[in-house]
């Protein structure tokens, strides 16, 4: 059957007005709900788009823990009538997985100003419930398995890394040290004690050869950003494309490259920049591993001498990498992580991040996550520019 | 229960309706699975707890395609063959040239 392929219609640019955030603190010592740190990032990013609930038309929420709710009782919650709703369920992915969703429905003119936001807070058991629970597969392959939770997953994974590309533990240490560094910049993270290479290299091993430093740590917190068909003079982002590729491999390689490979060829020939023109780039980190993994499908880590060439990149700081500390550092908000980078990114773009991103025009968020047997099965990116 | 693909004999995880590598969706039952020990890593440390003994485990590269995770109650090491019996159970596949 022949398809006739329509032309394209016009579509509306869409732009990032506002961000909000709140700390994230270990979740053994967080003292608010997860209702309360969704509304805080919510008020906050209004506050920076000089809106209020009342001028949003759409709302988009991820979240593992505001269970039994969903976006319509936020928007019951915060008095929100919304045209447009959405509930991503993509963890790691989600922040990105909203992100093109919603740029569809305002470029598309279904709706004109939507309010994105996700966040956890784990208490008591609610993390080993989480994991135990995450899927069919989990609870079906996993459960009677003691210890068993992701780092287990990831050790088995970077093991194979390191065998394959010929790296060590102070590799994955030098980039762990880095994103620590920057997050002394950033008042929000968890951890911001300065970490050296010793430090990191005499932790306590987690799942060999992961230690503590390569286990990425859980927090409450939560995220939030508006998106808009309108402008806000001087301090927007301009969302120039987001695509995903999921399932690349139907959890049948070695989970050593992702879908980014297959996603990135659609940014840059949407947005018009390539890799080169990237100042800022946040690369989803649950574990060194799948950083170096996402840098190796970005094109900016060869797969020969990774050990020289990461030591090389880091050191040039072009681009700026988890300039926010990363979720190593900052720690994982749940499902909130897959925000996390957006607003890292979506801040050094206006000039509200570490002082060194200022001035940065153009940043890459890219995300990944969904464990569905050995490693994640979802990828996704999302390019920003300075508006 | 441990099945395989009926036609290809893929027997990964995790379970699915059709076969990842052939599209067929008929599985039947199976005994045991032939493989290779492709990673192991050891336990420490789990949800905020050290584990005691620590806790090993293996990936499993099937002979026939796919993977599986199992316990390494023997530990034993990578490249070891070995079998997979249907309670996840890993024994190593002597060498019979040795």
């Amino acid at each position: 059957m022949q398809m006739i392929q329509q032309p394209p219609s016009q579509l509306r640019e869409v732009f990032l007005i506002g961000t909000g955030q709140t700390d994230f603190v270990p979740s053994h010592r967080a003292e608010q709900t997860t209702h309360e740190l969704l509304y805080r990032a919510a008020v906050e990013a209004l506050n920076d788009a000089g809106l209020t609930f009342a001028d949003l038309d759409g709302l988009a929420i991820s979240s593992f823990t505001v269970a039994p709710d969903h976006s319509i009782d936020l928007a019951v919650r915060w008095n929100i009538k919304p045209q447009w709703l959405m509930d991503s369920c993509l963890g790691g992915a989600s922040g990105n997985d909203m992100i093109q969703h919603a740029q569809q429905a305002i470029s598309s003119g279904s709706a004109q100003r939507i309010l994105v936001v996700s966040g956890d807070h784990f208490a008591g058991d609610d993390f080993k419930d989480l994991v135990e629970n995450y899927n069919m597969s989990a609870r079906t392959n996993f459960a009677q398995m003691p210890g068993m939770s992701p780092n287990t997953l990831f050790a088995m994974l970077t093991s194979n890394q390191m065998r394959v590309y010929g790296l060590t533990k102070s590799d994955y240490g030098s980039l762990v040290v880095r994103q620590r560094d920057w997050a002394a910049e950033n008042r929000h993270a968890a951890y911001r004690k300065p970490l050296s290479l010793t430090d990191y290299l005499s932790s306590p091993v987690i799942a060999d050869p992961l230690s503590r430093y390569d286990c990425v740590p859980v927090v409450s917190g939560a995220s939030a950003i508006v998106l808009s068909a309108d402008k806000c003079a001087g301090k927007s982002v301009r969302v120039l494309s987001s695509h995903a590729q999921h399932n690349p491999d139907n959890q049948d390689s070695d989970g050593l490259s992702t879908g980014l490979a297959q996603v990135l060829p659609k940014i840059w020939q949407q947005s018009g920049y390539t890799i080169a023109d990237i100042d800022v780039l946040s690369v989803y980190d649950d574990y060194p591993a799948i950083v170096i993994a996402q840098l190796m499908d970005i094109g900016l880590l060869p797969k020969v001498d990774v050990s020289e060439s990461l030591a090389r990149l880091l050191a040039s700081q072009q681009p700026y990498i988890n300039s926010s500390g990363g979720q190593l550092s900052a720690g994982q908000a749940g499902a909130g992580a897959g925000l996390q980078g957006v607003v890292e990114v979506a801040r050094a773009l206006t000039d509200q991040g570490p002082i060194a991103t200022h001035g940065s025009r153009v940043g890459l968020v890219c995300g990944y996550g969904m464990v569905t047997y050995r490693y994640g099965s979802c990828s996704n990116a999302t390019i920003l520019e300075r508006a | 229960m441990m099945t395989d693909c009926t036609k290809c004999h893929w027997s990964g995880m995790p379970a699915r309706e059709t076969c990842p590598r052939c599209h067929n969706s008929q599985w039947g039952d199976v005994d045991a699975l032939a493989g290779t020990i492709v990673e192991t890593t050891k336990v420490t440390r789990s949800f905020g707890g050290d584990l005691d003994p620590a806790q090993p485990y293996a990936l499993i590269e099937v002979k026939a395609g796919g993977f599986r995770i199992t316990h390494n109650a023997h530990e034993l090491e990578v490249g070891t063959s070995v079998t997979v019996d249907q309670a996840m159970n890993i024994n190593p596949i002597k060498n019979l040239d040795a």
